[in-house]
């Protein structure tokens, strides 16, 4: 095991997170507006929400 | 005579890790049929906190799985590679744990609506740790990568129903199967002679993944052509990222032009690469594209096999043949097949044309759910082995400035061309099912 390095893993493991809340900041409300079933990333497109409703 | 010589035919079915694979997979398989393994553990779906992931009932149950494997795995590990048991044991503890992490991360609601599954967050941890404080030698002697992606292979093959085939009738099989052989042998072209990429292994890896489904086509094409685990590597995260990319562009694109849902459905099918990206982009445009875009992808999906069992016939006797030796005999053909390719086709023709018509198809389905679960659990350890055991200047190697990305990015266009115009005409035109 390299010495030293564990500041390299540390930051690499900050940076997995980091990208789960970037994924989280860019889709506000979303989670609210979109029934559970039926909610994916395509769904940030459309701002139309009505069409959602027959699901 | 060399010992080698000596040696029975029959012991490769104990000796070799490609009859392992069989074996391994088969055994589950038949737990699971005959009803003994009803369910397989997974971590939980996850919204803020990670520590929802895992209850204390997952814990347990988690810990049973990785008993059963460890000890599946470890037979095979001990008798074919002659390794010590006690030596694999930790490392592949660890391994699993490492796996779990990447299903954690995997699970968050968010990331799971994006489809970035988990073959990418284990192949992160993996490489993450190798390149940064080295794989420790207790963790590296639990990492036997081939023999987990092959028995994932073999299990992934009772996935495989020819039944699907004739789902959508014609027009599905002209999307699925007329255009995904016409890209992969454009792409294995294009990238050997145009583009000169060094290895064909990387190609053929490359191709299988845009033009089938992904990462399990890249993981089957891999095996069959032997490439490197670097080579596997760069086809994965080449192809996650443009999943993600098509599966928001490509409904967004289908809504715009108010594209007929059915042939929407074909499109999106036919063209992106993960099943589950393909559901998801589907959904986006109703419940008719995504019946047709599931179907038309599980069409595609039977083309895993054949095409896995093509690619490891011509490999063998094209590509690592001595172009002025002789023709290689069928025995020596026998000889380099990869046999996990056998399983795997076994595991297909005996789910389609045994297990349903005994059991019936909501009973195969239910046993598909278990058998998924254990393929997915055999796939991320092995994503996390292939990290552990790669180097990240090995795998940057294979870049050959850019020239995969250039290969996927031609190949991926002309499967979304040429799939919307055949779509167009299977559905809209000759068969009229979209009106």
């Amino acid at each position: 095991m390299r010495k030293g390095k564990w500041y390299k893993l540390t930051l690499g493991l900050m940076a997995m997170s980091a990208m789960i809340l970037l994924l989280e900041w860019t889709r506000p409300g979303l989670r609210d507006a979109v029934p559970e079933k039926r909610r994916d990333a395509t769904a940030l497109f459309y701002t139309e929400l009505e069409d959602w409703k027959h699901y | 005579m060399s010992p080698d010589s000596e040696r029975s035919p029959w012991s490769d079915l104990w000796r070799l890790e490609d009859w392992w694979a069989v074996w391994c997979g088969f055994v589950l398989i038949v737990l699971v049929v005959a009803g003994v393994v009803e369910a397989v553990p997974a971590v939980n779906e996850w919204t803020e906190s990670p520590l929802d992931a895992v209850s204390v009932d997952i814990a347990v149950s988690l810990t049973l799985l990785a008993t059963g494997l460890a000890a599946l795995t470890g037979l095979g590990v001990t008798i074919s590679g002659g390794a010590s048991v006690w030596r694999y044991l930790p490392g592949f503890v660890g391994v699993f744990a490492l796996a779990v992490a990447a299903y954690v991360f995997a699970s968050q609601t968010t990331v799971r609506e994006y489809g970035l599954g988990y073959a990418l967050w284990a192949l992160t941890l993996g490489l993450l740790i190798s390149n940064t404080v080295g794989t420790p030698a207790w963790l590296a002697r639990g990492t036997s990568s081939e023999l987990f992606i092959k028995t994932g292979l073999v299990l992934l093959g009772a996935e495989i129903l020819f039944g699907n085939i004739v789902s959508l009738g014609l027009p599905g099989l002209l999307v699925a199967w007329g255009v995904t052989p016409i890209v992969l042998v454009t792409m294995f072209y294009f990238g050997a002679r145009w583009l000169r990429i060094q290895s064909k292994s990387l190609v053929i890896t490359i191709a299988a993944a845009t033009s089938v489904c992904g990462v399990s086509a890249a993981i089957a094409a891999a095996a069959a052509s032997r490439a490197t685990r670097e080579e596997l590597s760069l086809a994965v995260a080449i192809t996650m990222a443009f999943t993600v990319i098509m599966m928001i562009v490509m409904p967004a694109l289908c809504r715009w032009v108010g594209m007929d849902p059915v042939i929407a459905g074909a499109w999106l099918g036919g063209t992106i690469d993960a099943t589950g990206a393909v559901v998801a982009a589907g959904t986006a445009l109703g419940s008719d594209a995504e019946a047709t875009a599931a179907v038309v992808k599980m069409i595609q999906n039977v083309l895993i096999g054949i095409i896995a069992f093509a690619i490891a016939i011509y490999w063998v006797t094209v590509v690592e043949h001595d172009p002025e030796g002789p023709r290689p005999e069928l025995r020596e053909v026998w000889r380099r097949l990869p046999k996990f390719i056998l399983g795997f086709l076994a595991a297909s023709v005996i789910f389609s044309f045994i297990l349903i018509p005994i059991l019936g198809m909501d009973a195969v389905a239910a046993d598909l759910k278990v058998t998924q679960a254990f393929r997915s659990w055999f796939f991320c350890i092995a994503f996390v082995s292939i990290g552990l055991e790669s180097n990240f200047r090995r795998l940057m190697g294979q870049v050959e400035g850019g020239k995969p990305l250039v290969l996927y990015v031609v190949g991926q266009t002309l499967n979304i061309v040429l799939t919307l115009v055949v779509a167009w005409m299977a559905f809209g035109i000759l068969f009229g099912a979209g009106k």
